[in-house]
């Protein structure tokens, strides 16, 4: 379980969160969603003890990150949007940094390689950095810590590459394990990630599950905008015509909501969703 | 034990930089000493006295200076700092880690290297060109006396690598000497307070050494425990703060 309660957060002078609370539990692929800018990366640095908060406080599992205690650092794993690998072979980082974390699984290591089709006796500084991101990726979930953040993780893979990576994580995860990932590329994770999270104007906008979502809204499909009687949340013309949301008044049945629509629907409606920011404090 | 993890981590990571190094030190070392052999047996000139003693002493402060500099290059380094930061291991390991490689490992190796050079080429000098074998030896006192002199150096740009996020070794020369200054400034302006009838005999900023020899002759305790702050205190403390700078270190420090 991991709470943040009234974070608050500024570079220099520009305030980017300010009193967010937020809960996230375990056993879920969480989606992390925002406008460039809104502090997506930010908050994932918070939660892995890459930032100090200004104010309020995080835990994971009772642990503080701002301490960065061993323990701590053990059962998470963040693999960030752009980075650099030291210049060794796949199995002689894996040989050189496993050991650190207590539930590394070789041969989960092996078969995710095996799926992204890397060589383990490949130098890492010869890789692109698609397969320098999927090997991080690979290393990350045979870990087995008990939380892993990714920043962008389809950022720099190939289209069949994406949906390995849907098909690994997919694999990687249990109940006692929480990922959380954040992207724009959210065509990517479809059917992956859920509950969402997005973030907006220095809080959280949204947190609750898709069928959370699916149960409480529908799209309508029409040649001509709703009626203001039908009472329409948000309203897009695409080429299907006009696709707008509403309140579901048969809460017994849902049809899916399309992430993309869903994140402009809160960020131009938010009151609508206030119910379903989670928060419980 | 973790930290045996995270040392062998950290030497592993910059081998390649070390190997580059220790093949450059050869590749001068030998070089110089194969020029002088050759020119001593054509009689250009008779210098046999060979070259480790006074290159071990560049690479000792010089060379052990400029790696200590970039010893948290990494900390500060947007693509490579996540790593640093999400090591699970402690800060004092990633601390101490990197403090044992600067401040011993590094003149250990230096010296090991040194011994080993002197041991293949002089022989091997003599059976090529009759120069006579002077072998390197580490324990020798000119040598071990300037140990401790390291490891306030060592300290210094220790301390310079953690708190510049960049050029920390030209930073840590350029505020090194500014101390330096500041404190002889201060240093002359108190003797001058102090000792103000000698001085009314002097030129303005000229000092006579041997009226402050002959004058003011310290207790030998003094003495001790000045060598014990500049020996002892000094690096512990440079290296105390050096650790706490990396447990604050966030990743707004990064630099592009």
């Amino acid at each position: 379980m991991i709470t943040v309660k009234h974070l608050d957060f500024a570079y220099d002078t520009t305030s980017l969160f300010s009193d967010l609370s937020l809960n996230i539990h375990e056993g879920n692929i969480y989606g992390l969603l925002g406008l460039n800018g809104a502090g997506k990366t930010t908050l994932l640095k918070l939660l892995s003890g890459q930032l100090f908060p200004l104010g309020g406080n995080i835990l994971i599992k009772d642990e503080n990150p701002v301490d960065r205690h061993p323990a701590f650092l053990q059962e998470l794993f963040y693999v960030p949007e752009e980075f650099l690998l030291p210049r060794m072979t796949a199995d002689q980082y894996t040989n050189l940094y496993a050991p650190f974390y207590p539930r590394f699984d070789q041969s989960m290591m092996d078969q995710f390689l095996k799926e992204f089709q890397l060589d383990p006796a490949v130098s890492l500084h010869k890789l692109s950095f698609g397969q320098k991101k999927k090997f991080l990726l690979s290393f990350a979930l045979a870990s087995n810590t008990s939380t892993v953040i990714l920043d962008e993780p389809t950022n720099g893979l190939d289209i069949p590459s994406k949906s390995q990576f849907r098909k690994t994580v997919a694999s990687a995860m249990s109940d006692e394990r929480t990922i959380i990932i954040s992207t724009h590329q959210v065509r990517d994770m479809d059917q992956l990630i859920d509950p969402i999270i997005i973030i907006h104007n220095q809080k959280v906008m949204l947190n609750s599950t898709m069928d959370e979502l699916e149960r409480s809204f529908s799209i309508h499909v029409s040649d001509t905008p709703l009626t203001a009687e039908m009472m329409p949340i948000y309203c897009e013309k695409s080429a299907a015509g006009y696709v707008t949301l509403t309140k579901r008044e048969d809460c017994d049945s849902h049809t899916p909501l399309d992430i993309e629509f869903l994140f402009n629907a809160v960020i131009s409606s938010p009151r609508h969703f206030e119910k379903f920011t989670g928060v419980t404090i | 034990m973790r930290f045996i993890k995270v040392l062998q981590k950290d030497l592993l990571e910059e081998k390649r930089s070390w190997m580059i190094y220790g093949i450059t030190i050869v590749a001068i070392i030998a070089g110089i000493e194969l020029l002088d052999a050759v020119l001593v047996k054509h009689g250009v000139f008779s210098n046999t006295e060979p070259v480790y003693v006074q290159f071990f002493y560049w690479f000792l402060f010089l060379g052990g200076a400029i790696s200590t500099s970039t010893t948290f290059e990494d900390m500060f380094n947007r693509t490579k700092q996540h790593n640093f930061l999400m090591l699970p291991a402690s800060v004092f390991e990633k601390f101490f880690s990197r403090a044992l490689i600067s401040a011993v490992l590094y003149p250990v190796a230096l010296l090991a290297l040194m011994s080993l050079l002197s041991l293949i080429l002089e022989p091997l000098f003599f059976l090529l060109f009759g120069s006579p074998i002077v072998l390197f030896n580490p324990f020798a006192s000119h040598i071990i006396r300037y140990m401790p002199l390291y490891f306030v150096v060592s300290s210094l740009f220790f301390f310079g690598s953690t708190y510049f996020k960049k050029t920390h070794f030209i930073k840590t020369v350029f505020s090194s000497w500014l101390v330096i200054f500041s404190l002889g400034f201060f240093a002359i302006l108190f003797a001058r307070i102090l000792i103000a009838t000698p001085f009314a005999q002097m030129d303005a900023f000229y000092i006579r050494v041997s009226y402050i020899e002959s004058n003011f002759i310290l207790p030998k305790a003094y003495e001790i425990i000045g060598k014990i702050f500049f020996y002892v205190i000094v690096p512990l403390f440079l290296f105390y703060v050096s650790y706490l700078r990396i447990e604050e270190v966030q990743s707004t420090d990064a630099i592009q």
